[in-house]
């Protein structure tokens, strides 16, 4: 009897099973996500599938569908191609203007992204006004569209990492608990991607856009690691930021609970004689300083603004910010 | 043969230890940060402490139980201090809630296996091959589960500790307490839910026939059942300060989306889940094991037998089931009677009753 | 038997009947006669002639005719020159003798047989281990000859409570058996159980120790051996010192070892002759190669064809690319992959040495470069399918490695029906069956698993060997009066 039925049982396994088996070569691997959204058109989805050709060449494979939905843009890709999409290893989404504009268009993207469990959670986002430039961004060499992008983020060779990240998680976070989310933006100009400034979303409702200088003030008001050349004065200097922390404490002042937001950073200067150093120095110093603490003045004013008040409770004129920089001459 | 280690089907305190942690984290540590940022907001996670409280106050209880059984089956204690009729009553109780527990964790976990691992394979399919092995444990007997938790311990505390733990490093403690409501109704039911939701302990109940010395389970039991706690409660913590409250209440299974994000398993939430796939055989296998025993005991039929047709009605009952949006609230009712009866009530009576009958 | 000698004889020449290599011999000696009869080539001509026949004859003539009844006492006391012999009285046991290479004398009027012991099989000197070799240690192996066999272990443990039982088994065969044990540290209910199962086996013929122990497994249907065959004296003798049981088998040159769980198959000899952090590096090795063993192709068919998340993005790009134009799936690829090499490496077991190594290089070399440069199979399959079959040597007992070879399969087989979860379903089947089967009521899984004692030191021999300093008691299968074998200066005090 139990014999019977386990045979059965393992029949029942051998006969059936199979579904979710695809082999290597049936799957396209999708690296980037890019998704725009116009009234006229519906949504725009342009996918990046690369693909080693024999003798090791990359093909870029650039897929592009518009359709009433994103889901429907997918499966029209997919359907065009003999191969299965494959989500597991996409490393960047790039979101149209288009449609961060739409508030419906917004909450169709974040449930398309939430439920499709092949898209990593840790996934980065970046917004972008023309999303055909960046995909077409010609990394050159054998580098895949996505990992430029994720690279460009994550720092490594690139010149400028003054990039805010965020991810999938955090978006569903903020939208969950109706905290503006910061989407970087990028533009690409001589064939590079370029930090352009931040996109505030707040729920599904796009709250304005920090332009460079406020994007990079709320770089220096971020909790997070930054780094890079800083250029300030007249004439024009520059130095290369390597440390930078940034701190929170509540004090109180006359009565009133105020946030004090303490950045400290350490920089070099290059190619400075002693007495250059000695005559300029604080000159230097206070060029810098005033850099930053005008571009952080100016990102908390457009935070409030826009009532997106990510680092004030209060708005910008109960918060303090202190600035620490000492710089070192090589 | 005469032989010390083997065809008596006892189990030693240790293995009675593993086996309680396994079955107490389950599958229900996935999804119990949904239920508990639902009802507490940010203060979810307090609820699984008050939880593991209630839980270890049960798990004393139920010790004290086994004490007085001493060896004997659950229908032979029940019904020689309470009466034969409470005694068939109680006995299809327990295998009523056994086969549910057993149903609800094998439903839940092919749910979550169908949307990481085998998205186009049908539900019942995966539910099968979830629970076949959880047969063939139940028809190999307790000792070998005693066996399979010993080897299954490691294999589960230790990606679990690879993922969750270094989690603990990224939470914002400075803001730990800010968002939370504090409402003492509310966390009162949470921990109840909490408690309930916890499988494992009631097979304690059942299973001092199986101990090598049932009268010294007390200090095992309760250590374990803490530490089965705090594993849950690591998931729940994380979840919901990592997570947000809020995004954590509208997921079904936050504790495995989490595992996506850690460093160490970086978009191999897949692989990481299926880990969970060991800690919920062994509780399928000791739920199989003591309902068929259980029925084999009130219907006089082959023990093998029984088991089989326990397997057989948890796939049924777990078919069942409308998926998980309603999951979660049917088990949430269900043990919160059934919980109550069998983890307090039962024990109190019979013990009161051992108590008045011995004087 | 009967005093006349020739009615004996008549018996005794029925049973041997067409027997062309048996000597007989009458020879008349006196008023009475003597009858030799032994088989040629299996005994030493030289101690019969010398020792027996001549002394007989020159003996026998100084006994009085009239005092027959007091022959066997003056035979013994005088006639013949050899320490090893004895009086048989029935014919069927005398012909067993016989055939073992004994010589059987008669003298008329005596109504018992001679049995003196001349055995001298045509055997194989004691070699080297053929297929457990080893760098340092005894380079002694077991050979075919029964008595050489207990010798080799006779000389390794000089003390009075080292027992050998002797007994027969095989109706037709009538193979010798020894059962080896140390008598005060042995569990005697593991000896009970093993002499209840060895009489309970009626079987007409053993023809090597392999076949008689896989009839005292009890657990035919499982993949695992339940059981240690070893060919090494060292090994052999150490195992009855830690109170298990040696099994010698006439006709063969591996004794077998029982009970055995899974931990003692990864315990090779060397590792004991050697630094504990080197041994226990080699352990942590096999016990890791095992699993890769076991799991590798599986895991392969999980992540390649369910989950490619797992994999890096270049990586996966490769493979993909190498499988483009691949003419069969995925699945099928490495399954014929793997029975292709199983093919393999059985062709180089049974194949002459010289024609192997041959084989090997047109097997591995020729046809898996060409293979993967016509696009048949893909790179990584190939490199999946070598490195679990190194792994797969890496165990030291190759019963064991069988049995991960049949466990692999059915792992590959759940993979690449269900993924993950057939991977994990394959893998707690099997654990399962491991944790439920039994060595002489011993776990098999001891001591992971089941090892539950007090005081209890067998994990200290598993995935490292501790220094011997720290393995100061003897394992499980030793009794509890009997657990401690190293005795360390600052114990005494």
């Amino acid at each position: 009897m139990i014999k019977r039925i386990l045979l059965a049982a393992v029949l029942a396994a051998v006969l059936t099973g199979c579904y979710d088996n695809f082999d290597l070569e049936e799957r396209a691997l999708c690296t980037a996500i890019a998704i725009d959204y116009s009234e006229d058109n519906g949504y725009s989805i342009i996918l990046s599938v690369p693909a080693l050709e024999k003798e090791n060449e990359l093909k870029r494979g650039l897929k592009t569908q518009t359709a009433p939905t994103i889901r429907e843009a997918a499966e029209l890709i997919d359907s065009k191609s003999s191969k299965k999409l494959y989500y597991g290893h996409t490393r960047a989404v790039i979101l149209g203007m288009g449609l961060l504009r739409n508030e419906h268009a917004i909450e169709e993207l974040t449930q398309y992204l939430k439920n499709n469990v092949q898209i990593d959670k840790n996934i980065l986002l970046s917004a972008s006004y023309d999303i055909n430039r960046i995909m077409e961004l010609d990394p050159g060499e054998d580098k895949l569209t996505g990992f430029y992008i994720s690279g460009f983020y994550e720092g490594g060779k690139e010149e400028k990492t003054f990039v805010n990240k965020e991810n999938l998680l955090s978006l569903l976070k903020e939208r969950a608990e109706n905290r503006p989310a910061a989407i970087p933006l990028i533009s690409v100009s001589d064939n590079s991607p370029h930090f352009g400034g931040i996109v505030l979303l707040k729920g599904n409702t796009l709250k304005g856009v920090l332009e460079e200088n406020e994007a990079e003030g709320f770089m220096w008001l971020c909790d997070r690691d930054y780094g890079g050349t800083l250029t300030a004065g007249t004439p024009p200097v520059s130095a290369e930021i390597t440390e930078k922390k940034t701190s929170y404490e509540i004090i109180e002042k006359d009565g009133k609970k105020r946030l004090l937001i303490t950045i400290d950073a350490v920089g070099n200067m290059w190619n400075y004689t002693d007495d250059e150093i000695k005559s300029k120095a604080s000159d230097y110093l206070g060029f810098f300083r005033d850099k930053i603490y005008s571009q952080t003045r100016l990102a908390l004013k457009k935070l409030s603004e826009t009532d997106c008040e990510i680092f004030g409770p209060e708005g910008s004129e109960s918060v303090d910010v202190k600035v620490n920089l000492s710089l070192n001459f090589v | 043969m005469k032989n010390m280690y083997s065809r008596n089907k006892k189990i030693s305190h240790r293995q009675l230890q593993i086996l309680l942690i396994l079955d107490i984290l389950g599958i229900s540590a996935i999804t119990l940060p949904a239920a508990n940022a639902g009802a507490a907001g940010y203060g979810g996670w307090i609820l699984v402490i008050g939880g593991g409280l209630l839980l270890v106050l049960g798990a004393r209880l139920i010790c004290l139980f086994a004490e007085i059984s001493g060896g004997r089956s659950f229908f032979d204690t029940v019904s020689e201090t309470l009466g034969y009729p409470l005694g068939v009553l109680l006995s299809a109780g327990l295998i009523i809630k056994l086969i549910f527990s057993l149903s609800a964790d094998i439903r839940t976990f092919s749910e979550a296996a169908k949307i990481w691992l085998l998205p186009h394979t049908p539900l019942p399919l995966i539910m099968a091959v979830t629970l076949a092995p959880c047969l063939v444990g139940a028809l190999y007997g307790y000792e070998t589960r005693a066996r399979l938790g010993e080897l299954f311990v490691f294999m589960i505390l230790l990606p679990f500790a690879l993922v969750y733990v270094p989690y603990l490093f990224r939470i914002d403690y400075s803001r730990l307490f800010g968002n939370i409501k504090w409402d003492s109704g509310i966390y009162f039911r949470g921990s109840l839910d909490n408690c309930f939701a916890f499988t494992g302990p009631e097979l304690l109940l059942v299973s001092s026939g199986y101990l090598k010395d049932p009268k010294k389970t007390k200090p095992y039991a309760l250590s374990a059942a803490a530490l089965g706690a705090a594993l849950v409660f690591l998931v729940n913590f994380t979840a919901i300060n990592l997570l947000g409250a809020e995004l954590c209440k509208s997921l079904s299974f936050p504790g495995a989306e989490l595992m996506d994000v850690s460093a160490f398993s970086k978009g191999k939430g897949a692989i990481m889940m299926s880990f969970f796939y060991l800690s919920v055989v062994i509780f399928a296998i000791g739920a199989i094991f003591f309902s068929g025993e259980l029925l084999g005991r009130l219907t006089g039929a082959d023990s093998r037998l029984c088991r089989i047709l326990a397997a057989l009605a948890g796939f049924l009952a777990g078919l069942s089931f409308g998926g998980m949006e309603v999951l979660p609230t049917i088990s949430k009712s269900f043990g919160l009677f059934f919980g109550a009866v069998y983890m307090f009530i039962l024990p109190v009576i019979t013990i009161s009753a051992y108590k008045l009958r011995k004087h | 038997m009967y005093s006349d000698i020739d009615k004996n004889i008549k018996i005794l020449e029925d049973m041997f009947k067409d027997c062309g290599d048996l000597v007989k011999r009458k020879i008349p000696v006196s008023k009475t006669s003597i009858y030799v009869l032994y088989f040629d080539g299996m005994n030493d001509r030289e101690l019969i002639e010398r020792s027996v026949i001549r002394t007989l004859m020159i003996e026998i003539r100084k006994v009085p005719p009239t005092s027959f009844e007091d022959l066997g006492e003056a035979l013994i006391n005088g006639g013949i020159t050899t320490a090893d012999m004895s009086f048989c009285k029935d014919f069927e046991e005398a012909a067993v003798l016989v055939m073992s290479g004994e010589t059987l004398v008669l003298i008329d009027g005596l109504s018992e047989a001679l049995i003196i012991a001349s055995k001298n099989y045509p055997v194989r000197g004691v070699e080297k281990p053929d297929t457990e070799g080893n760098i340092y240690g005894p380079k002694e192996a077991f050979t075919e000859n029964f008595r050489d066999n207990t010798a080799l272990l006779r000389r390794r443990i000089r003390d009075t409570r080292l027992k050998i039982k002797q007994l027969k088994i095989g109706r037709r065969s009538r193979t010798d058996i020894a059962i080896a044990y140390l008598e005060d540290i042995i569990r005697p209910e593991i000896l009970a159980e093993a002499e209840r199962r060895l009489a309970a086996i009626d079987i007409d013929a053993i023809t090597d120790s392999g076949a008689l122990a896989a009839l005292l497994q009890r657990d035919s249907l499982s993949p695992f051996p339940s059981f240690q065959l070893t060919e090494r004296t060292d090994k052999a003798a150490a195992e009855i010192f830690e109170g298990r049981i040696v099994i010698v088998v006439d006709t063969s040159p591996f004794v077998i070892i029982l009970p055995a769980v899974l931990a003692c198959f990864y315990q090779a000899a060397e590792d004991y002759y050697e630094g504990w952090m080197n041994a226990s590096f080699i352990r942590l090795l096999r016990y890791l190669s095992s699993a890769a063993a076991l799991t590798l192709p599986g895991l392969y068919i999980c992540f390649a064809l369910y989950n490619p998340s797992m994999l890096p993005t270049e990586l996966l790009m490769k493979m993909s690319s190498a499988r483009d134009g691949v003419p069969i799936s995925g699945i099928t690829e490495i399954f014929l992959m793997e029975l292709a090499f199983e093919a393999l490496r059985e062709a180089g077991v049974r194949m002459p040495q010289a024609i192997g190594s041959t084989l090997g290089i047109v097997g591995g070399i020729i046809i898996g470069q060409a293979a993967v440069d016509a696009g048949i199979v893909s790179p990584l399959v190939v490199i999946v399918v070598s490195l679990t079959a190194i792994c797969s040597f890496a165990i030291p007992q190759i019963s064991l490695s069988h049995a991960y070879r049949l466990c692999k399969y059915f792992i590959m087989l759940l993979s690449s029906l269900f993924g993950l979860l057939g991977f994990w379903s394959a893998v707690v089947l099997i654990f399962l069956h491991m944790c439920g089967k039994e060595s002489f009521g011993i776990p098999y899984l001891y001591p992971f698993a089941g090892g539950d004692i007090e005081g209890d030191e067998g994990v200290r021999d598993t995935f490292f060997r501790f220094p011997l300093i720290h393995m100061k008691k003897r394992p499980v299968f030793a009794n509890n009066r009997q657990k401690i074998r190293l005795k360390v200066p600052s114990d005494k005090k």
